[in-house]
């Protein structure tokens, strides 16, 4: 088998005929198409001639191209090509080295590897060839020369470790085990990464390889480097990740925040960036489901690298707060410890005792195992309380203190400082001094990095005893240097004093948020949980575990053993045999191992993490191994067979050659037809994408209806409406008219209606409008049934109609033109009964309190549904429309009056005339639209006094 | 022992025949038009077709 690029082929003797092309060519130039046929009358006498067959001198070249095309495909095809072959072959014939990387990062894609493996041996089986086994992980042995069986067992128990490969350690051994041999096939199957000994390791491999043997490396593809999870912080309440690639992006996915067993909490997207090998990534998650983060991993990876572990330090803590005085629940503002209360209980679970007994109050907190206690201007504790709390910061615990009156008087042991008798007044009527601000803090301060806003002030202070010597820390301080916060630390726990109040009688700290920053960074100096044993023997609980071999021996040394460790694709589990504890101080810069594999160490309750990746790890590339043969990747392309292909395509050209023959031979008119027809063919499939988009378009375009755009400009703001009537100048009319009362309602109302529209009453739907107004001409027809139901609707779910008659009626009754009109109009209509609008109708207090409702004319009464006097007379359609009155009629020409031009003056002149007519038109116009969008609670409004007075005897 | 073949085609069937009627028309135009190697081409149409058919001598064990 010989191999082009990806190309193979099973018979490659058959490309020798390739060489026969030219021949083939020449035998091809002997049968061109038949000459052109032309009538020409005097052939006639020629036929009656002896003739000898002539063959043309030449086909045309595209012809003779297609036919050596032809030959050249079913060369090829008979070759037997195929694409991506078996390539996991080699050559040489010593012992096969096969060097594993078996660490966290082979984890993912070991199912490959092992598959790689297999070949590997499967092929040193045929060649007849022993296998020497050599897995990187730390602590592996190197197999003597195994038989291909035996190999193959060996492979069956290997498995990818949670920690990085020792290679190092591997070329010492293989130096001493095969020292001196060569000629070894070495396969080094890596992991695509460098761990700063990837030169020197493949320099052994090829000492070991020699110039007789031969030397592979394979390592994954770019799209399968292993990925990891870097340190997750918590900072700032936000959970962040930091993913590391093998090689350089873009490689892009999915973090997941998961609880302890292992629910899905949150999910954030990862891309790297093209030619980097790191992002971090963000957790958007409300805290308590953060606090319940305990583990991170990428989706779609296997490996312990991708897998970060949260400890309970990123956890909820129990904090316990206890004052010196009741809390006052009436005035919880001035309470000592509100301000405490609030900051912490978004970050710790905070107790508080019932207990008003200082110390039962600690007592309980203690057997609580609170890790954080807070006790706010506690002066002095009782001794049986000192001795408890003292045992307990020796376990661990945090006890913040807060200064207040009491302490001022003289503090007791349990302080950071001594104190001087008498605090210090910054600020006042009678002190020079102003109150101070914070200094930003130092790089000891435990709140190091905090902002400091610049508005916090410090008014006064309890201050440390400078006679008395002391190894506190001072944590933060005032401008001027006097310490504001001044942590001890005792045993493995802290005493932290802030010289202020824990509310805001001292300081505004406590109403900051660093105060809330503060407290978390103290909170989080504790573990999670503290407890103590006993009285004076106080030390961290291991709570009892069956493996509490280790533990017992390792708690005395203060030794965290290995709680659950995870294994190479990232679970977690019982600590292998192996693990060890490890020193608490140490956690930070041991190295995983196998002693050591990432997992939690500790006492269960307050176990901490110990990760494969830390903040300073980086993930490097292995680089180009000298005298090596790199074999690509791990995933194996399927072959493929080319040959169907080449045969169809043979098939094709034929055809082609067929159709050619037939063509040609029968001459330009067919040849004429069939270019025409190839162009009406050419044209159908260039025009058929094309014809139906535009179709498509209008009909998307044409989704919105005429309709439609009309609901839509209706619905999206309150409009005021009138129903065009088809005279023109009574159309403009009310359009003015309206336009000028909505100018009004924006001035003065809260209602902001946009332009008037105009109601076809036929065709449009009402429903949109609160108000209609209607004028009446003298010559309106009937309204037809559809319309008239229409209507009636409109009435009955709440809308208002104004009839406006126009013609300065007194009387609804009367005999005029227009009031005939009216009766034509809305005859038919269910119209209850009507009345002039009474006193204390709603119609006369909706907005402004008023006795008549003049339009241009004054005098014309306004007409509306008469009002049941009897509750039980009031109609199914009254208490549907809040008791407004579906219909108000009027002949004072409403809209003439409201009618303003584009300077807002007046249009029309109102009769008798005056412009208090034209304001009282305009507020009965406001009140009309008040009454119908407010209904009829104004009729209670006004009387509101009243009630209010008889509800107060 | 006797020997038989069995055609595996690298299209399916009713593609392969579709290939094969295809080509009888071609083929049945150009003997209609007479034209030289019309005959040869036929052969050679007919040999690609069995290429594509695949086929393979198996040899059936009896007993």
């Amino acid at each position: 088998m010989i191999t082009i690029g990806s190309i193979g082929f099973l018979q490659p003797w058959i490309l020798a005929a390739l060489a026969g092309l030219p021949a083939i060519w020449w035998l091809l130039r002997m049968t061109p198409p038949s000459p052109q046929l032309v009538v020409f009358p005097p052939t006639r006498l020629l036929k009656d001639l002896k003739s000898s067959e002539e063959t043309p001198a030449h086909s045309p070249w595209w012809l003779t191209a297609l036919r050596m095309l032809l030959a050249a495909v079913i060369i090829f095809a008979l070759a037997r090509p195929v694409l991506n072959p078996d390539r996991q072959t080699f050559t040489g014939g010593g012992p096969l080295l096969l060097v594993i990387d078996n660490g966290w990062a082979s984890a993912t894609h070991w199912p490959e590897r092992r598959e790689a493996i297999e070949a590997a041996i499967d092929r040193a089986g045929r060649d007849g060839s022993t296998v020497v086994l050599a897995p990187t992980a730390p602590g592996q042995p190197v197999s003597d020369p195994l038989s291909p069986d035996q190999a193959r067992e060996r492979v069956g128990g290997l498995a990818p470790e949670p920690y990085a490969p020792d290679r190092a350690a591997l070329a010492a051994t293989l130096e001493k085990q095969l020292g001196g041999k060569t000629g070894f096939s070495v396969r080094w199957l890596t992991d695509g990464l460098d761990y700063g000994e990837g030169d020197s390791f493949g320099a052994t491999l090829r000492k070991l390889a020699g110039p007789s043997g031969s030397f592979a490396v394979l390592r994954p593809e770019k799209e399968n480097a292993a990925l990891a999870l870097g340190q997750a912080s918590g900072d700032g309440g936000e959970l962040t990740a930091r993913v590391l690639s093998a090689d350089d992006g873009p490689r892009s996915g999915t973090v997941k925040a998961l609880t302890g067993h292992g629910e899905p909490l949150g999910e954030a997207q990862f891309s790297i960036a093209e030619g980097a090998r790191e992002t971090a990534t963000r957790f958007d998650l409300p805290l308590e489901i953060r606090n319940q983060v305990a583990r991170i991993e990428i989706a779609g990876e296997r490996s312990t690298g991708a897998v970060h572990l949260l400890d309970a330090r990123s956890q909820w803590h129990r904090v316990g707060i206890v004052s010196g005085e009741s809390r006052e629940a009436a005035q919880p503002l001035l309470s000592p410890l509100y301000y405490v209360q609030r900051a912490l209980s978004p970050y710790a679970d905070v107790v508080t005792p019932n207990e008003g007994n200082v110390a039962n109050a600690v007592h309980e907190l203690i057997s609580q195992k609170v890790s954080t206690i807070v006790l706010a201007d506690i002066g002095k504790l009782v001794v049986g309380t000192q001795e408890e709390l003292g045992a307990w910061l020796k376990a661990g615990g945090v006890l913040i203190r807060f200064a207040g009156p009491r302490l001022e008087q003289g503090g007791d042991e349990l302080l950071p400082v001594a104190l001087r008798r008498g605090g210090r007044s910054l600020g006042g009527s009678l002190s020079w001094s102003t109150p101070q601000p914070l200094a930003s803090f130092d790089e000891k301060s435990a709140f190091r990095g905090l902002a400091v806003p610049d508005d916090v002030k410090i008014n006064r202070q309890v201050l440390a005893d400078p006679t008395v010597a002391s190894d506190a820390q001072v944590w933060a301080t005032l401008a001027d240097g006097t310490p504001l916060v001044t942590a001890l630390k005792q045993g493995q726990g802290y005493i932290v004093l802030f010289h202020v109040t824990a509310n805001s009688d001292w300081s505004n700290l406590p109403l900051s948020g660093l105060f809330v920053e503060m407290l978390r960074r103290i909170v989080t100096l504790g573990p999670s949980q503290v407890s103590i044993e006993g009285g004076d023997q106080a030390a961290a609980t291991m709570e009892a575990k069956p493996q509490a071999q280790a533990s017992s021996s390792a708690s005395s040394s203060g030794a965290l053993p290995p709680v659950q460790t995870l294994d190479g694709y990232g679970q977690l589990g019982s600590p292998p045999l192996r693990a060890a504890p490890i020193a608490p101080d140490k956690l930070d810069t041991t190295t995983p191992g196998p002693d050591h594999p990432p997992g939690y160490y500790g006492p269960s309750g307050a176990a901490r993490a110990f990760n494969l990746i830390t903040a300073k790890t980086v993930l490097k590339p292995l680089p180009k191994i000298e005298g090596a043969t790199e074999m690509g990747g791990y995933t194996l392309k399927k072959p493929m067979a080319l040959e169907p292909w080449l045969y169809l395509a043979a098939l094709a050209l034929f055809t082609a050659d067929i159709l050619a023959m037939l063509v040609l031979s029968s001459g330009w008119r067919l040849r004429r037809r069939a270019a025409t027809a190839g162009a009406v063919i050419l044209l159908v499939f260039a025009l058929l994408p094309q014809a139906p988009a535009p179709l498509w378009a209008e009909e998307a375009r044409k989704g919105a209806t005429p309709a439609d755009d009309f609901a839509l400009k209706a619905s999206l703001q309150t409009h005021l409406a009138y129903v065009i009537v088809g005279d023109p100048e009574i159309d403009r009319t009310s359009e003015e008219g309206l336009s000028g009362l909505s100018k009004v309602l924006r001035a003065r109302t809260a209602l902001e209606p946009a332009d008037p529209m105009g109601v076809d009453i036929d065709k449009d739907e009402l429903s949109f409008f609160p108000i209609l107004y209607w004028p009446v001409r003298e010559d309106t027809k009937p309204l037809s049934d559809s319309t008239l139901a229409k209507i009636d609707a409109f009435m009955k779910q709440g809308g208002l109609i104004i009839f406006d008659t126009r013609d300065h009626d007194t009387e609804l009754t009367g005999t005029g033109t227009q009031s005939k009109a009216l009766t034509r109009l809305i005859g038919q209509l269910d119209i209850p009964p009507l009345e002039p609008v009474p006193e204390n109708h709603v119609l006369t207090k909706s907005f402004y309190l008023m006795r008549s409702f003049p339009g241009r004319f004054d005098g014309g009464s306004l007409w509306v549904e008469a009002e049941p006097e009897d509750e039980a007379e009031r109609t199914e359609r009254s208490r549907r429309t809040d008791r407004v009155s579906s219909i108000v009629i009027t002949s004072n020409d409403f809209a003439g009056a409201w009618a303003l031009d584009e300077s807002n003056r007046p249009i029309y002149p109102t009769v008798p005339g005056g412009e208090v007519q034209r304001e009282m038109a305009f507020r009965a116009g406001v009140n009309i639209v008040m009454y119908a969008l407010t209904g009829n609670y104004k009729a209670d409004q006004v009387h509101v006094p009243a009630l209010l007075e008889r509800l107060g005897q | 022992m006797s020997w038989s073949v069995e055609f595996i085609p690298f299209v399916p069937w009713p593609v392969f025949w579709g290939l094969a009627a295809f080509g009888v028309v071609l083929l049945a135009l150009l003997l209609w038009r007479s034209r030289r190697g019309a005959v040869l081409r036929a052969l050679s149409f007919a040999l690609l077709l069995l290429a594509i058919a695949n086929p393979h001598l198996k040899q059936i064990l009896s007993g």
